[in-house]
Formats: C-alpha cells, structure tokens, sequence
C-alpha cells in the first residue's frame, strides 16, 4: 500500500474508532438518564399509570438497555475498527442495527406520548380516584388499591409540598362533582385540607379562613405545573437526546460499513 | 326614609330600607359562592337609621328565586298599616322545603358593630382573623349537620342545593317584632357541579417536534436498513 493511502486509512479507523468513543459515552449518559427518570423522584408514576397513558415509562425503560446496548457495542466496535477483520465488522454492523431499531421506537414513543400530559388528563383522574374509597363488599385487586391509594397519597403530597389546589386551582372541586365531593360535604370541605396553609408542625393555620376561602390561607394556584413539569421535561430528555444520539450513530455505522466494504477479506 | 323622621309616628313602622344584602366582593373571596354555601357582607351601618339597641339582632332569610317575590307578614299590626304582605317570619328550612315554598330563616347574629368597622388588613394577622371574618360576614349554609336532626330546630344554617339561585334578606329583629328590613338581594346563584365525565381530555395540536423526531428517525432507520 502507498504510504499516504495508509494515512488515509490510519486516519479514518482513528475517525471511526473515535465516532465509537463518543457513542459509548452517549450510551452511558443515555443510561443514567432513563435511571433518573425510572426513579421518578416527583413519585407520579401513579398518576400516570392511572391515565391508561405510561408509555413515556417505557421509552425510558428502553432507553436504559440501548444506552447499555450502544456502550457494550461502541466499545466492540472500537476494538474491531482497529483490528479490522471482516467477521467482527460484520457481527458489529448487525448489532448496531438492531440497536437502532430499539432506540428508534423508544425516541418515536416519548416524543409522541408527551402531547398527552394535557391539564384536563390529571383533572378528570383527579376527580374520579382522589378520595376514592375501595369498595366494601367485594375484594379490590392489587391494581385497584395502588391505584386509589396511590392517587390520593400522591395529590396530598403534592398540594402539602407545592403549595397548590388542583389543577387548575381550587375551583375545580366547586365546579365538578367527584369521588371527593360523594366523601366530604361542600358546606365543611369545599375543598380539600391540603389546600390550606400549614405551618412548620403541619398543623392547618387557620380552618375558618380555608374555608371561607381567604387567599393567604387557602392555596390558590393549581398543581398542574408541578405534575406536567417533569413529565414533560422527562419526554424531551428521552426523545431528543435519543435522536441525537441516533443521528450520530447513523454516521458512524454508515462509515463502518463503507469501511468493510473497503476491506479486503 | 326621609319622610319618616318627619312624621314620629312612623317609629313603631316595620322599616323598609332600600338595600339589598351582597355577596362578599371577589376581590376579597374568590371562590365565593360554593355549591352549597354563600358568603354574604353583614349590614354595617345599614340599619343606623332606626337606631338599633345593642339587644336587637339580625336575622338572615333565604328563598329560591324562582319561588317569586315576598313581603313581609309583620306579626305587629298593632299601630302601623303595612301593605302587601306574604310571608311569615320563623319558618324554619325544613318547614319551607329548603326556601321553595316560602322564605326561612337561616342564621341570626348580633348587630354589626357601625364606629369601628372591621378592618380588612386585619386578614393577614393570624390572631384577629377569626374575629375579623366574623364581624365581616356571614356564611349560610355553613352547617350540613343540623339539617338531619330530628327535633325541629329553631333555625338551620342549612346547605343550599347547587346550581341554584337565592335571594336573602335582612330583618332587624327585637324578639319577635320586626323593626326593620332590607330589600331582597340580587338573584345569586351558587355553583352547578358538573359530571367529570364531561371532560373533554382531548390534546389538541400535536407538538412540532414529535413530528419531527418521528419522520427523521424513521428515514434514518429505513437508510440503514437498506444500506446493509
């Protein structure tokens, strides 16, 4: 071979190698990712789950095994790139296909299902589960009671940390009838006790004035933000950070397969 | 009623002052009324004019809307000819069917205090608000239990039905004689609870970029797979 066409391929095999490189570490920060997501901190994977609408779970689930998937077959790639002998190249190229593939239908789900979240989403669950009793007669399944159970705990939760009333604001229980409305009579409860201020012991300030509905003792803000917040910021990180990283792949597996068709056998 | 501190007999009168009792400003009470409660401003410095003793009281009526327009039946005709009377005072809400049938009294409290009228700043100070929010309104409907009670009670603060409209009145009372009374209110109508099946949780537009990130990436793998 002529010395300056060996730099030539010295050269792309260093680019390839490279391109590897960077995909490896996108796999391992994709990963740490979608465990940050999975762990769901803000604990509304109940309302979500509820809605019948999970899907931006899954993306995330399938982004933890690509970002793992792409680091094991960067590294292997980088090793055959270098060593460039035509079986590994291939079995690479596969596998990076296959991989592709996944990561694809995971960026395609979270970008499609965060349009979801919208406000009236939440408040219709919202007045159908919070407060919701289980039946007395008939036994619930494990589904139903994490569903109503979770509901609720999540909803006082955030209220009592957030400092919020529903979703829209405290005007949602005074216009719709609900689970809430059937347990707590309007004239004592028009709206829910975490919609009052607390003080530092968790004790309500003033119940009189909550009830009434005098503003600083009754929050007056909605929820919405705090839930549609996270979400929404948990579809975009899994779908365009997949996106970039499948634009980048793409280049790089089109190069390794230039490159094996280069190669003689 | 300029024409009665003229005249001095006109002092045993039953009193007909033309205002109308409010709901509590907006401004002030956001979420008022409920469906089933309304907060209504206490007269201040309403019934001055008659001089009211300190052992008076304030009674509140209540009645739907669309029951039609009542006067009031005085129980005194002793010295005063009063026209066009219809109602009588002292019929509870269940006697009344809930204010459909006739007006029933709902609460009573003691005058409002005219020389040193409660201070809206006071609402930001955790120890006064109570008095404060007492001395500045009323809330009726405030008390679900008294409604079930088997012994007829002497008024129930009861709670009013959704979707509903009420009038109230204000009656200056000295026992059972009736010394002065305000017109009745505005027509106010409480909140209708709506089904949450109602709902419509339909997205709307989809997002740009969804688009975007799905036919991109679909290229990208239909590429791929034909280059292999």
């Amino acid at each position: 071979m002529v010395a300056k066409s060996d730099i030539g391929v010295r050269c792309f095999q260093a680019f390839l190698a490279w391109g590897n490189f960077v995909i490896a570490c996108c796999g391992l920060a994709l990963m740490a990712m979608c465990i940050f997501f999975i762990f769901d901190r803000d604990h509304l994977y109940v309302l979500v789950y509820a809605t019948g609408n999970d899907s931006i779970w899954r993306a995330a689930w399938i982004g933890l095994f690509t970002g793992f998937a792409l680091f094991c077959t960067a590294v292997f790639g980088m090793y055959a790139v270098l060593k460039s002998k035509r079986g590994l190249l291939l079995v690479y190229i596969l596998l990076m296909i296959f991989i592709f593939a996944f990561e694809v239908a995971s960026a395609i789900t979270a970008a499609t299902h965060k349009d979801w979240f919208v406000p009236n989403l939440f408040l219709k669950q919202m007045l159908e589960n919070y407060n919701k009793p289980l039946p007395q007669n008939l036994p619930s399944t494990q589904d139903e009671i994490y569903k109503n159970s979770g509901i609720t705990s999540t909803w006082n939760m955030i209220m009592t940390e957030y400092q919020c009333c529903g979703v829209y604001g405290p005007q949602d229980w005074l216009q719709y009838n609900s689970q809430f409305r059937q347990q707590n009579s309007d004239s004592e409860y028009p709206w829910p006790r975490q919609c009052c201020l607390q003080d530092g012991t968790g004790g309500i300030v003033n119940v009189n004035a909550c009830k009434i509905g005098v503003e600083p003792y009754l929050f007056t803000q909605g929820c919405y933000d705090y839930i549609a917040g996270p979400l929404i910021r948990q579809g975009l990180g899994v779908s365009w950070f997949g996106f970039a990283i499948l634009c980048w792949t793409f280049f790089v597996v089109i190069g390794v397969m230039f490159y094996y068709t280069q190669l003689d056998s | 009623a300029i024409w009665c501190i003229v005249l001095s007999s006109c002092v045993c009168c039953g009193w007909s002052l033309s205002v109308k009792p409010e709901a509590v400003s907006p401004r002030l009470l956001r979420f008022n009324p409920t469906q089933s409660t309304v907060s209504l401003a206490k007269p201040l410095c309403v019934f001055d004019s008659v001089k009211p003793t300190n052992e008076m009281m304030v009674d509140v009526y209540v009645v739907h809307s669309l029951s039609g327009t009542y006067s009031l039946k005085s129980l005194n005709l002793s010295t005063c000819v009063v026209a066009t009377l219809t109602f009588e005072t002292g019929k509870t809400y269940k006697e009344t069917n809930g204010g459909t049938e006739t007006p029933y009294k709902a609460t009573s409290f003691g005058i409002p205090n005219c020389t040193s009228p409660p201070n809206p700043a006071d609402l930001s100070v955790p120890q006064r608000i109570d008095k404060t929010l007492d001395e500045y309104l009323v809330r009726i409907g405030s008390n679900p239990t008294c409604v079930g009670e088997p012994e007829a009670e002497a008024f129930c603060n009861a709670p009013l039905s959704d979707g509903t409209s009420y009038r109230f009145k204000y009656l200056l009372v000295n026992g059972t004689t009736t010394i002065a009374e305000t017109e009745w209110s505005e027509s106010i109508l409480t909140r209708k609870a709506l089904s949450p099946d109602e709902i419509d949780t339909w997205i709307g537009k989809r997002s740009g970029g969804g688009i975007v990130v799905t036919v991109i990436l679909s290229l990208l793998l239909f590429l791929l797979l034909g280059a292999a």
